[in-house]
């Protein structure tokens, strides 16, 4: 019977490429638009200027071609040529305030909230985007960028940057060895208790004759934390360190619901549960200083388990094509799915900008033109991509040239002028199901100035990293100890300081409303 | 008097300018090879200073270092509510006398042996081993480290396991820190440290060493009387200079073989490491300055503190 089922929903895994093709002609894409009906004859283009954008991440294999590409309109219409370096994940965290700072040509910044959009915004590293310098530089923008999306990037009343102007579910994935799974008659995750069990089961049976860890964790948990506090419909507001849950009235959160992350009684289980998974042997004692990604450990078969967004499915082919079986599960199917903040990827134009004006320019045209967009996006068709009619288009995500959407201008600069079709079913298939259940965070626009108790933030996340770590691993010999230690040394840090001035900014936001 | 005590200023004037200008004539050639050494100074010592007003400043991109307002101590505030200064402090101090003692004994001892190494090929090799070390980057000798005392897969650790002894958890026991980057340190630096004594060696006197032996002085006795005394002069430089930064921890090493690991910290974490961890995600610029600055001023205080007292006790061996 177990068998049965196993085939069936192969087949019908098999089937849903096909299926979603099959539907191609209703396919919800939102409408193009064309550079040609804006007018750019404010923008001063009698000399010819190079825009420099910068981006973090690595620079893919095909990236100048496109660039050449994009640059033939460029240069053709606009007087303008378009040139990208890349800060690598390796070092982008040191390179990049230095960039801004050293006084460097930059015109274009990637930025996030996750990637130093607010401590350099503080230092007045962005160019101020006022309505008067949009309306004449980026008139597409100006008229297509969805209203609500510009309070992520507004701070003390000053916009420093365009965000993204794309609603996608934000939701971790947990991928696992089916094959091993299998192996001991586990069934489909979908719940926590279920992937503890998998993972005590794995650290049991399968790691003693094997030595593939459960999960092949370095540094932290972090994903595995987020996968864990979106089941309780928690949210973050402003960032992951300040959680709330999200009201099922519709009302905004009272600011006394909103606390740092790391003293919730929410991570004090999740610590204990940690615990009981490094005691059981579910990954290294010596994970606080590894440093192979779990998503490689995954791919190369000596993790049977992965956390984190849609990449997770490059890991798992990656797993695969070595010979292993996966899959991937949603450990929480009753709960909301939020909706990513649009502050998730941000293009600035940097003060130092020698011409801003062009710099915003370039930054319209391929943010939102139809042509320049999906080069941008997708690379160049017929060698990146193929169109499939009727708004559909395929891109192999494997490919190393330029996948659709992989590098950091394609994370900000996404449409959905054409609709892609998926290469993994089980992906589509968790995609539709996400974006069914996804809600937006209420307080998504509400940005803490940080700067008045910027001593107090540096303290307090110098604390809070000092043991996330080891409490996020099971790595300490008393978690309610250590969590003990951690808030006393946290309060003496400044976090009731930082409390105050976090609730006095969001009540004053709320009241705005 | 006024007027003699003016005229003798000007006559002292005068001599000083001709003595400049005198030296500059007879020995241009030196100052003309001393000049490169003097610009690289310039830039890269004391043009970099102006920058210590960061630290009073709230940087502002726009601005500049120069024009950003001024916060007074404000960017000091970090370091002292993060209630970790005594510890930091602590460890970067107690483990830099550690190398530079360490250091010295090992450097010149190995220098003395090698020296007495009497097959040319052998103390050659020797050195050639002894040194490579040295170029060995830091995120190499982590790695290495890692795949030795990995708790379950590492070498050392099924040696242990093979001979039936308890594993052992290096990356979960801070206390075990200090001597593992003691040694590590060791095997890292000595051979480069021991060729500054090495050729003070070679430089000595041979006749001193010739007239010993005829009065029937053994290796030891030589060693003892002759070499030491005459490596003093070199030692003190180079530990004085050491002392120098003695509040500056050696970052590529804390920060690789360490890394992120929070439970080897209260064990080995120093100011640079610190600063670096807590300043990495903030970028911010005034309290990165701030914390330089607090580990400059005490490298000056020690380094002026050391120097006087060598100056007392042997006034030859001071550096200023």
């Amino acid at each position: 019977m177990k068998k049965l089922l196993t085939i069936l929903l192969a087949l019908a895994l098999a089937l849903l490429p096909v299926l979603s093709v099959a539907e191609e002609g209703a396919a919800a894409v939102t409408p193009p638009v064309h550079r040609q009906d804006y007018d750019y004859s404010g923008v001063d283009l009698s000399q010819h200027y190079t825009v420099l954008m910068y981006l973090v991440g690595d620079k893919f294999a095909g990236t100048d071609a496109v660039v050449a590409k994009m640059n033939e309109i460029l240069e053709k219409e606009y007087n303008t040529t378009l040139e990208i370096e890349f800060l690598p994940w390796s070092d982008y965290q040191t390179k990049y305030p230095l960039i801004l700072a050293g006084g460097e040509k930059v015109d274009l910044m990637y930025t996030a909230s996750w990637c130093y959009l607010y401590t350099e915004a503080a230092k007045g590293s962005f160019f101020t985007l006022d309505e008067d310098f949009i309306k004449t530089n980026m008139p597409m923008t100006y008229a297509n960028q969805k209203a609500e999306s510009w309070g992520q990037t507004t701070i003390n009343g000053k916009c420093v940057g365009v965000p993204c102007n794309m609603m996608v579910p934000n939701y971790k994935y947990v991928g696992i060895r089916q094959d091993l799974a299998d192996k001991y008659g586990i069934g489909p995750l979908t719940s926590w208790d279920d992937f503890m069990n998998y993972m005590l089961t794995i650290a049991e049976k399968e790691t003693p004759v094997s030595g593939i860890y459960a999960m092949n964790a370095a540094s932290d948990t972090i994903e595995l934390w987020r996968t864990y506090y979106e089941g309780y419909n928690a949210m973050g507001v402003y960032s992951d360190d300040f959680l709330t849950f999200y009201p099922e009235d519709g009302a905004l959160p009272e600011a006394e619901s909103i606390r740092y992350a790391v003293t919730t009684d929410m991570f004090k289980q999740y610590a204990h549960d940690m615990k009981k998974l490094a005691d059981a042997g579910c990954w290294s004692r010596s994970a606080l200083s590894n440093t192979i990604p779990n998503y490689e450990a995954f791919a190369n078969l000596t993790g049977a388990s992965l956390v984190w967004n849609g990449t997770i499915f490059n890991h798992m082919h990656t797993a695969e094509a070595a010979g292993a079986v996966t899959n991937a599960y949603d450990l929480s199917p009753n709960a909301h799915v939020f909706a990513e903040e649009y502050n998730n990827s941000v293009m600035a134009v940097a003060e130092n900008s020698e011409n801003p004006e062009r710099a915003a320019m370039v930054m319209d045209l391929i943010g939102f033109d139809y042509e320049l967009n999906l080069l941008g996006n997708l690379g160049i068709e017929g060698v990146n991509w193929e169109d499939r009619g009727n708004g559909y288009y395929f891109s192999d995500s494997t490919q190393e040239s330029y996948p659709a959407n992989s590098n950091a201008m394609g994370w900000w600069m996404k449409k959905d002028y054409k609709i892609g079709v998926y290469d993994d079913a089980r992906r589509e298939a968790f995609d539709n199901n996400f974006k069914s259940r996804m809600v937006s965070n209420p307080c998504t626009t509400f940005v803490f100035d940080e700067t008045p108790v910027k001593a107090e933030m540096a303290a307090v996340s110098a604390v809070k990293n000092e043991y996330f770590g080891p409490l996020t691993l099971g790595l300490v010999d008393d978690v309610d100890a250590s969590i003990a230690e951690m808030t006393g040394k946290l309060e003496a840090s400044g976090l009731q300081t930082i409390y105050d001035e976090f609730y006095r900014q969001y009540n004053e936001w709320k009241a705005s409303r | 008097m006024s007027k003699k005590t003016t005229s003798a200023g000007i006559i002292r004037k005068a001599s000083l300018s001709h003595t400049i200008k005198m030296e500059l004539r007879n020995n241009w050639l030196l100052f003309l090879m001393l000049l490169p050494a003097i610009v690289y100074v310039i830039i890269f010592a004391y043009w970099p200073m102006s920058g210590v007003v960061l630290a009073f400043k709230d940087f502002k991109t726009r601005l500049g270092i120069y024009n950003s307002p001024w916060v007074g101590m404000q960017n000091f505030k970090f370091l002292q509510i993060s209630g970790k200064l005594g510890l930091l402090t602590r460890n970067t101090l107690l483990y830099n006398l550690a190398f530079i003692f360490l250091g010295v004994v090992l450097e010149m001892g190995f220098a003395i042996i090698l020296n007495e190494v009497i097959g040319r090929r052998f103390k050659k090799g020797l050195q050639t081993v002894m040194f490579l070390p040295y170029f060995i980057s830091w995120v190499v000798v982590s790695a290495i480290m890692f795949n030795m005392f990995n708790y379950e897969k590492g070498t050392i650790n099924n040696m242990l396991n093979s001979l039936g002894m308890p594993r052992f958890d290096l990356y979960n026991s801070g206390s075990s820190w200090p001597l593992v980057l003691i040694i590590v340190n060791a095997w890292k630096k000595t051979g480069y440290g021991m060729v500054v004594y090495l050729a003070a060696i070679t430089g000595l006197d041979q006749e001193i060493f010739e007239a010993a032996s005829i009065d029937g002085a053994n290796i030891w006795q030589k060693t003892r009387h002759i070499t030491i005394p005459s490596l003093v002069p070199q030692m003190m430089i180079l530990v004085l200079l050491a002392l120098g930064n003695v509040f500056r921890g050696d970052f590529g090493m804390f920060y690789q073989t360490v890394k992120d690991n929070s439970n080897l910290l209260p064990y080995t974490d120093i100011l640079d490491t610190y600063v670096y961890r807590s300043l990495m995600q903030t970028g911010d610029i005034g309290m990165s300055a701030a914390a330089g600055l607090y580990q400059s001023v005490l490298c000056f205080v020690t380094i002026c503190a050391a120097n006087l007292l060598v100056k007392k006790l042997q006034p030859d061996y001071a550096l200023f």
